[in-house]
């Protein structure tokens, strides 16, 4: 599992910042006052294949949290099969 | 890799354009690790990047989210770069599986089924070295993304010149660069080189550059054992 954690208030990223940028002004947060803390919260877990060490899933999400409330979040879940022997494709 | 640009496009639009891009977070990066089941059962785990070329690989993505759902099968071709020692991953497939929970045949979604594969079928390549580190994204040019916008909306000419402006400046381009390497970081290479123990836990405290302000981050790694055991402790 991996994660990545950035914090900052609303003061720090008023001139912009792009990981935060969609928070502001905009519902469920409205006018809840000029420092809010914000984090940028990103979670990992990788499986990988024990003989080839290649993925076989990876779960990535991606949240923004608002006074340690989740305000918005984006997952992905990839899942890998990959051939016995690998080839280009139409090989 | 097309996922990223569903990324890249809905951010870009609502970046201002007088904010300089972010640099990418130094720490970074993805990938495949090593056999948990292979390392000695109190040894550490040696993470590398293993992916090879010339391959081809299926996958299946679920996406979910505040703003959207959608299950897609896309195949993902691995070549070696013809100008140096690297890889060119590229997508060689594009298969509609659900949206919004729904079939993606379904009257009630096609709108936005339509506005998603747009959006997800830009020709976007990654070019990798064989550590897994992001060297390029081929694909990411005015003429193209351009053509993405005018699917989504129509645009006066007056707006077609401003979006052709916005997608050739260098900082926009960087831009594009750090949201593929945030995205490709999650699955491709940011374990490469980590050496970590069955249950070890390492905090990395550091400062990531955001629109010319330096905000604190904080990275966790867990090494959290086979899959089959996190699932029964989750």
């Amino acid at each position: 599992m991996f994660e990545r954690v950035v914090e900052a208030t609303r003061e720090q990223v008023q001139g912009g910042g792009s990981l935060l940028y969609y928070e502001f002004g905009r519902p469920p947060l409205g006018e809840r006052g000029a420092l809010i803390t914000m984090q940028s919260f990103e979670q990992v877990e990788l499986v990988t294949d024990p003989a080839t060490l290649r993925p076989l899933r990876v779960s990535y999400e991606w949240s923004r949290r608002t006074d340690n409330e989740r305000t918005w979040f984006f997952k992905l879940v990839k899942e890998f099969t990959w051939p016995a022997r690998c080839a280009e494709a139409g090989a | 890799m097309r996922a990223s640009l569903l990324g890249l496009a809905s951010v870009l639009a609502c970046r201002p354009a007088d904010v300089p891009p972010p640099e990418p977070p130094p720490a970074a990066a993805t990938v495949p690790a090593r056999s948990q089941d292979e390392a000695p059962a109190n040894g550490p785990t040696e993470l590398r990047f293993a992916w090879e070329s010339p391959c081809t690989v299926e996958t299946r993505t679920t996406m979910s989210g505040s703003d959207e759902s959608a299950e897609y099968r896309q195949l993902l071709a691995v070549r070696p770069d013809p100008s140096r020692d690297a890889m060119v991953l590229s997508g060689a497939g594009f298969e509609m599986l659900r949206y919004r929970g729904r079939d993606p045949t379904d009257p009630s979604v096609q709108h936005g089924v339509a506005r998603f594969l747009v959006t997800y079928s830009l020709p976007v390549e990654f070019v990798v070295d064989r550590a897994g580190k992001l060297l390029d994204v081929h694909g990411i040019d005015a003429e193209t993304l351009l053509g993405v916008a005018r699917k989504l909306r129509p645009l006066t000419p007056e707006a077609e010149d401003m979006v052709r402006i916005l997608f050739k400046r260098q900082d926009v381009r960087d831009y594009f660069l750090y949201l593929a390497e945030r995205e490709w970081s999650a699955w491709g290479s940011a374990w490469h080189g980590l050496t970590l123990a069955r249950g070890e836990e390492r905090v990395v405290e550091d400062t990531v550059e955001i629109a010319g302000k330096l905000l604190p981050r904080r990275t966790t790694m867990l090494h959290a054992g086979p899959p089959t055991q996190r699932a029964t402790s989750a």
